[in-house]
């Protein structure tokens, strides 16, 4: 298996099991080779800072009440 | 009547960051993603009647917004026109023709784990999504944001779910190379 395929089953791993055959594949691969480590460990810290984005920004208390005015003005 | 309930009352606090973080990987300017969050909540309001409850309260919203957006950019494109596409997808092919890594795409350590937690990190990977096609930014948004199932990101985007593997696959290979570079180790 080369680098392209081992890729891309280390981002589907990260979110859903693979079947027996594809995970020994990348198991197989990700002993053998360094980059395809990195970048396992990488898509993995990707996708934990994704997954922290839906609170990183928050709604100042400004922006709040202004919307809580155009829900009132709109019910 | 529905099993789930609205509770518009609570909208704000209970929706309004989620919506806010979503409409911002689709629009850079925070004060058009806030306009879109109103929009979407007034939209909502005015539509209550329509609810059944088949979609949690949640999803509910977030398929209000994804059409707040796509009126939002049908609307800028009328005003752009003749229309110039944003969304050129520079193909990004880390893999020689072996599918082995090029020599300079091979993927660097990056300093240390930790840095993840830090603001900077974010602020380089908010960057860095700004620089992916609309439909990896869609992707993105709903899955981690929102937090749908794969397979339902998939009814969403009408793509199979190896439609959805070849385009994360892909916009994954683009984000960790943006963030190698533009992220000072």
């Amino acid at each position: 298996m080369n680098c392209k395929k081992a890729t891309a089953l280390s981002v589907k791993s990260a979110e859903e099991k693979l079947n027996r055959s594809d995970r020994f594949k990348l198991a197989f691969h990700l002993f053998i080779c360094s980059y395809c480590r990195i970048f396992d460990k990488q898509n993995k810290l990707i996708n934990a800072a994704l997954r922290r984005r839906s609170d990183y920004n928050t709604l100042t208390a400004e922006e709040k009440e202004s919307l809580r005015i155009a829900l009132k003005n709109s019910d | 009547m529905p099993d789930t309930q609205l509770n518009p009352t609570s909208w704000i606090e209970n929706y309004g960051d989620m919506l806010l973080n979503y409409a911002l990987v689709r629009v850079p300017e925070r004060d058009i993603a806030k306009d879109l969050v109103q929009d979407t909540f007034v939209t909502a309001l005015r539509t209550k009647e329509q609810y059944r409850g088949e979609l949690s309260e949640k999803n509910w919203l977030f398929l209000i917004l994804r059409s707040r957006i796509l009126d939002y950019f049908k609307k800028k494109k009328e005003l752009l026109a003749p229309s110039f596409s944003n969304d050129e997808d520079v193909e990004y092919d880390p893999f020689d023709e072996n599918g082995f890594w090029i020599k300079d795409s091979r993927p660097q350590e990056w300093s240390t784990d930790e840095a993840i937690n830090q603001s900077e990190f974010q602020t380089v990977l908010k960057k860095c999504m700004d620089n992916l096609n609309k439909q990896h930014k869609d992707v993105f948004a709903m899955k981690y944001i929102e937090g749908l199932e794969t397979e339902d990101v998939c009814k969403e985007l009408s793509i199979s779910s190896s439609n959805y593997w070849v385009l994360v696959h892909r916009a994954k290979l683009k984000l960790r190379k943006c963030l190698e570079v533009n992220w000072i180790n």
